[in-house]
Order: C-alpha cells, then sequence, then structure tokens
C-alpha cells in the first residue's frame, strides 16, 4: 500500500513542474501574440524570427516581450518570496503586499525619485526598505505573548497601511508631472522593459538556494524547536530566509511596482496540489507564479482595451477573495 | 553503547531553580523518569538533556562529550525528542514527518533516497502506521497523531530518546500498550530512554531509575524501587501519599 503511495507521488512530483513550464510556454506566447494591434499568425511568426514587418517586429519583441519577461519574472519572483515568508512566519496567510513589505519597498522608491537621486540608488532603496519593514514586522511580532495569526496580520496589516499613508504625504508633496506615473506604478503596473539581469538572477539565484535548502525549509516550517532538535541551525537560516524574501520583494516591486496576493494565491494553490514539501512547491510556485502575472497581465491589457490596467488590479481582483476565504477557514479551524 | 551524563548541571528558566549541581548517569538500556509539580521545570530540564536549552551551569555529555561541542547535526544524530505538543503540525502529511526525521543522516548534497524510503517504509509497517502516512496531521486523532510521531523518533535512530509527557491525553489502554512495547524494545535496542511523566503509578511501573524535581533547585534521583516510597512522594506531591500493593505492584495514591 505504502509502495503504491509513494509511486503515485512521484509520478505527480514528475509532471506538475513539466506542466507548468509548458503553462508559462502558453503564456508568454499568448502575451506575445494577443493585443490591442491585432497580428496575423503567418505575420506573428515572421517577426519572432526577425522578418516580419517593422511595426509587427517592434510590437512583438520590443513592447510585449520585455513586459511578458518582466511579468514572468516578477511572478515567479513573488510568488517565492510569499512562500519563503511563509515559512519564516509559519502562516499561510502571509505575502510580502498583505504584511507591508512591498509598501517599505514602495517608500524608498518613491523617496529617492522625489528627492532626485540618481536611478541607479533604486534597487538598493528598494531593498533597504523591504527589509526595515521585514525587520519592523518580525520585531513587533516576537516576545512574550503568543505568535498567533491575527496578531501577525494586523500588525503587518497596520504597517502596510502605514507605510500608504506615507506615500499619500510623498505622492502630495511631489510635483503635478510625476504624479500620474508614479500613481500607476503604485498600481502595479507593467510597463514595456526588460526584467534586467539583476532581477532575474535575483529570482534565479534565490530559486535555485531555496531549491538546495528546500528539505531545511520543510524542517523550519514545523517550528524553531523541532527544527533545532533535527540538528537545523535556524538563526542563520531564518536571517537568510528574511533577507531572500526582501530581496525577491524589492526586485518585483522596482520593476512593476507593489503587485498584490501572487506571493499569497500561488503557493496556496501548489499546496493544494502537491502538499508541503518546499522540494516541490517552491519550482511549482516560482513557475505557477510567472505563468500567472503573464496571463493577468495580458487580460490587464485586453480586458477593457484600447485602456490598459495595471497588472496589480487584476491580481487584487483574484487574490482578495481568496485571501477572505483562507482566512475566514483559519479561523474556523482555530476554533474547531 | 553511550550514556547520557549531566554532570554538575544546573538549570534555571526565568525566575525558576530547575535543577542545581544535578550528577546523574544515565546508562544504556534504563528507563528514567522525571517527576515533579506543575512549572517545576520538567521540561526545561529535558530541553536541556536534548541540548536545545542553555544550562546555567554543568554540563549535558554522551560518552564523554559535552554535547554543546556537538554540532547539531551530529547531536540529532544521537539525541531524538518527542515533543509534548504537535498542534503546529496540522498542515503536514506523517509521511512528511517522518522524511523530516531523517534529515539528520542525510547530507546537504544528497536527496532523500532509497535507502532512506525503505527505513520509513520499514518504521511505518512496524509502527502500524502505514495507511495513517498520507493524511494531514490535523485530521488524525491525539493517538493516531503520538504514533507517527513515535515512529517519526524512530526514523530519526537515535541512541538517546527523550519523551516528554509520552501517554498524555491518550487512551488508557492506549498508554499501557504503547509503554509496555516501545520501552521492551527500546531496553532490548540499549537505547538510553528519560521521559517526563505525571503519573506516578505508570512512572514507577514503567520506568527502572526515578529523578524527582522537588522544587527550589531540590533533586532526588536513583532506582525506583529505592526512590519510590511514601515519604518521598509525598514531598513530590506536596499532598500525603499512601502505598498500596494489588497484583504485586506498589500502587500511590494521594490521601
Amino acid at each position: 500500500m505504502l509502495q503504491a503511495v509513494s509511486r503515485k507521488e512521484s509520478a505527480r512530483r514528475l509532471w506538475l513542474p513539466v506542466v507548468l513550464l509548458l503553462l508559462c510556454a502558453v503564456a508568454l506566447a499568448a502575451s506575445l501574440k494577443i493585443g490591442s494591434v491585432v497580428i496575423g499568425w503567418s505575420e506573428f511568426f515572421a517577426a519572432l524570427m526577425g522578418k516580419g514587418s517593422p511595426m509587427a517586429t517592434a510590437v512583438v519583441l520590443d513592447l510585449r516581450l520585455p513586459r511578458a519577461l518582466s511579468a514572468l519574472v516578477v511572478g515567479g519572483g513573488l510568488a517565492l518570496a510569499g512562500a519563503l515568508m511563509q515559512v519564516l512566519l509559519r502562516n499561510p496567510l502571509a505575502d510580502p503586499y498583505v504584511l507591508g513589505t512591498s509598501g517599505g519597498a514602495a517608500v524608498m522608491v518613491l523617496l529617492v525619485l522625489i528627492l532626485g537621486m540618481p536611478y541607479s540608488v533604486v534597487p538598493v532603496a528598494a531593498g533597504a526598505g523591504a527589509l526595515l519593514s521585514m525587520g519592523l514586522l518580525l520585531l513587533l511580532v516576537r516576545g512574550p505573548g503568543d505568535w498567533s495569526s491575527s496578531r501577525l496580520l494586523l500588525t503587518g496589516i497596520v504597517l502596510a497601511s502605514g507605510w500608504g499613508a506615507l506615500i499619500s504625504f510623498l505622492l502630495s508633496i511631489s510635483e503635478a508631472r510625476q504624479i500620474q506615473g508614479m500613481l500607476f506604478w503604485l498600481m502595479g503596473d507593467l510597463q514595456p522593459q526588460a526584467p534586467g539581469w539583476w532581477r532575474s538572477g535575483v529570482v534565479f539565484l534565490a530559486l535555485l538556494l531555496s531549491f538546495i535548502f528546500s528539505r531545511d525549509l520543510n524542517l523550519l516550517a514545523q517550528g524553531d524547536l523541532r527544527a533545532r532538535s533535527l540538528g537545523l541551525p535556524t538563526k542563520g537560516l531564518r536571517l537568510a530566509v528574511l533577507l531572500a524574501a526582501s530581496v525577491l520583494t524589492a526586485a518585483a516591486v522596482t520593476l512593476a511596482g507593489p503587485i498584490g496576493f501572487i506571493g499569497l494565491v500561488v503557493p496556496h494553490m501548489m499546496r493544494l496540489l502537491v502538499g508541503s514539501d518546499h522540494r516541490i512547491l517552491i519550482p511549482c510556485s516560482v513557475l505557477a507564479g510567472g505563468a500567472l502575472l503573464v496571463f493577468a497581465e495580458l487580460l490587464a491589457r485586453v480586458l477593457f482595451a484600447p485602456q490598459q490596467l495595471p497588472a496589480g488590479v487584476i491580481t487584487a481582483f483574484v487574490g482578495i477573495p481568496i485571501f477572505l476565504l483562507l482566512l475566514q477557514r483559519s479561523v474556523r479551524q482555530s476554533h474547531s | 553503547m553511550s550514556h547520557l551524563e549531566a554532570r554538575g548541571l544546573s538549570v534555571t528558566v526565568a525566575a525558576t531553580r530547575v535543577c542545581e549541581d544535578l550528577n546523574v548517569t544515565i546508562k544504556p538500556g534504563e528507563v528514567w523518569s522525571v517527576l515533579g509539580r506543575n512549572g517545576v521545570g520538567k521540561t526545561t530540564l529535558l530541553h536541556t538533556l536534548a541540548g536545545l536549552a542553555p544550562c546555567a551551569s554543568g554540563s549535558v555529555a554522551i560518552d564523554d562529550v559535552d554535547i554543546s561541542r556537538l554540532s547539531g547535526r551530529a547531536r540529532a544524530q544521537q539525541i531524538g525528542i518527542l515533543f509534548q505538543h504537535s498542534d503546529d503540525l496540522s498542515s503536514l502529511t506523517g509521511h512528511d514527518l517522518l522524511v523530516n526525521a531523517r534529515h539528520p543522516w542525510i547530507g546537504r548534497w544528497q536527496g532523500v533516497e532509497r535507502k532512506d524510503e525503505q527505513i520509513i517504509e520499514r518504521v511505518a509497517r512496524d509502527h502500524a502506521i502505514a495507511h495513517l502516512i498520507d493524511q494531514q496531521f490535523g485530521v488524525l486523532s491525539g493517538g493516531e497523531r503520538r504514533r507517527i510521531e513515535l515512529a517519526a523518533l524512530a526514523v530519526q535512530d537515535t541512541r538517546v530518546v527523550l519523551l516528554d509527557e509520552p501517554v498524555n491525553h491518550l487512551d488508557l489502554h492506549f498508554q499501557i500498550q504503547l509503554l509496555t512495547d516501545l520501552l521492551r524494545q527500546w531496553r532490548t535496542q540499549k537505547k538510553v530512554v528519560v521521559m517526563v511523566m505525571h503519573d506516578l503509578n505508570l512512572a514507577t511501573r514503567f520506568s527502572d531509575h526515578l529523578l524527582c524535581l522537588l522544587g527550589d533547585g531540590e533533586s532526588l534521583s536513583g532506582p525506583t524501587e529505592v526512590v519510590a516510597n511514601e515519604e518521598n512522594f509525598s514531598r513530590l506531591i506536596g499532598h500525603p501519599i499512601r502505598q498500596h500493593v494489588a497484583d504485586g505492584r506498589a500502587l500511590f495514591v494521594p490521601v
């Protein structure tokens, strides 16, 4: 009986990442093909090969491709950041947007722009902001008293609204010509801009490290004392997870603004499909997060075309009902 | 074969002195029970023996090696602990827990290999939990959870086994069965077993040595037949205790 189960399990392990990889490819292809400028199939393939009309080539390769790749990197990165925060905080509702990590990064980015500092400072500022917000959260929820779900969420949400207030303040003192762009960015907007090497590198490196340490993450998810009893140096690992989640959030925010709920929804869906083993959960979450944001970005472009919505609006519309459902369920569980 | 030793061990938690200058040697094949009132620090002492909580002075040693000098991994290969609560595991399956318990034996660049899966399968069969391990912890009963956690200890395969109230909240029948089976097995495997117990009669029936924490750092230890008497137990509990004999066994009953 046990044999059958492990065989079934290992079969599932193989097909899901493959399916998700295919899903990413389909999402990318759809995102390149579909848009307000209609491009036929033959012209589309010609443009992909670089042999199409200048207009089609420009639309597919210069506008849609960089934006789709950015969505892939940001989506994957946010899903990974969410999965890591859920281990660190031992709460399936943890998400960089809900708990204010994205907000901290966004405030720092706005500050840099308003002060007119060089653009190269932006990533560092975003990283510092994310780290600051996460550090504050951990500091506020530790110490005596119970480490309950509601206390963590409440603290995180208040922190997020604090960053929100700071953002409003910064917007109100900035120049009028800057405001439109900032507002769109703050709603989670993907521009036709390539993800860039450092962001792709950050997401790839974090994925690689999380995969190598995935058994350690499994142990950490059981709680500090249990993890230590199985020989895990939890202090160092927790710090590394904190850093990784912050840097991933910062990378995503600098590219697309604070996009919400990917980090919450994706790991949750994957947990339903493959269970809570991070050896499989981590790669699946990254692939699914990438595919989801590519689709969300596509939807944002075509839903009210030619009007474009920020992708963050779509992810919020999907994410908020799921978040509320999860919250409802966890409350019911803790009372049963 | 290894022995576990407390050398001049003093442990304090918050303002409570758990033990002071405690010297005990626990030999392979021995089963010890730690007894004491609520809040006297039994769990803290167990965590200290496991290397998970600091000691104020003195040391804990396995085979004359101070455990604070061991790496986490080396320590986890030698000392396994059953925690009192398992509420925080509800989203995991039993299989997840057994795989995790194998962690100390798997290198960084090694995966969970066929050999590890075989150990897990064998333990699951021996412990009769094969039908439970694909379910989430949250839906299992307290007894089923305890069985899986004990199986996880077997998978971890340590020479020292520490148990924090192993039969708490279990049906009486299951308490007796579990202690009988497991302790017989561990005695023949020459493991060092220390368990925190609440019930005087279970402790005296199933352990060959007792360690009584009397509060304020005082303690009393020795073979069960020497330590278990009306005077010591009355002092331990803070309530007069009478000894009776039933079915050839000493029974301790509060007056």
